[in-house]
């Protein structure tokens, strides 16, 4: 059950990383006011930012939830391993990505506010989803390496 | 019912994960190997590793929602509200700050 848990964790995670990157790149050729080119860039990035919101939102928290569901086994079957090879530095990765991971959660009202559709397109709207697809990245690749030193 | 301010969730949820984080201020510990919630830490060696995170997220969320259901969007002065960011990046830059010890 817990290996089916964390590759739905995974897995949405993924689909997370899309739609973050993606309205990320879109908000930040909008505001660079880049033209529409043919390029692979331009194109990755010329989708409409603000239908990104709610999936990246819902995203997100299951992400999160799953991810506080599989918590307690890797706290137990993972990190005792890890510290017993002596990888402190893995330990501290695990750490750093579940606080910022909550830190992520709790953007998601500041978020949702500058998406809203009455506000015009800002640098704090830029900002935090920029932060927000940093949090998503690192807690990634975090995840990733911690799991290739011992997987649940 | 008045409406939840957003900005002020974000904010002083960041600003106070940082104390909850420092000084360890965990609503509630849990205790995976008795799969148990305790208010205070256990004694005994049996009962395993406490996990302090969702006692720290409830605490900081707890002030969090207490921020925003008295606090107003429009008492951000208006040339603040494009920098709320920086809050959640302070905490950030905290953490790392007070994990360090795993690193060097």
């Amino acid at each position: 059950m817990i290996v089916a848990t964390l590759i739905a964790h995974g897995l949405i995670a993924t689909a997370l990383l899309g739609a973050i990157t993606h309205q990320a790149m879109a908000a930040l050729r909008l505001t660079l006011r880049d033209g529409h080119g043919d390029s692979f860039v331009a194109r990755y990035s010329g989708v409409r930012p603000p239908a990104f919101r709610n999936a990246v939102i819902v995203m997100y928290v299951i992400g999160f939830g799953l991810g506080c569901l599989i918590y307690p086994d890797y706290r137990l079957d993972a990190r005792i391993p890890i510290e017993e090879m002596q990888l402190g530095w893995a330990v501290g990765l695990f750490e750093l990505k579940e606080h910022f991971g909550g830190i992520g959660l709790a953007m998601l009202p500041l978020y949702a506010h500058y998406w809203s559709p009455t506000r015009a397109p800002e640098t704090g709207r830029l900002a935090t989803t920029l932060l927000l697809a940093c949090i998503t990245w690192f807690d990634f690749v975090a995840g990733h390496i911690v799991n290739n030193i011992r997987g649940l | 019912m008045r409406c939840l301010s957003p900005a002020w969730f974000t904010v002083a949820f960041s600003l106070s994960y940082i104390v909850v984080f420092a000084l360890d201020l965990a609503l509630f510990l849990y205790y995976p190997l008795r799969r148990e919630f305790h208010l205070s830490s256990l004694s005994e060696p049996s009962a395993g590793p406490a996990m302090h995170w969702y006692g720290l997220l409830a605490s900081a969320t707890c002030i969090g929602l207490l921020a925003s259901l008295l606090l107003r969007d429009h008492w951000i002065p208006a040339r603040l509200t494009q920098w709320l960011w920086l809050t959640p990046v302070s905490t950030m830059l905290a953490s790392l700050y007070l994990l360090r010890h795993f690193f060097v």
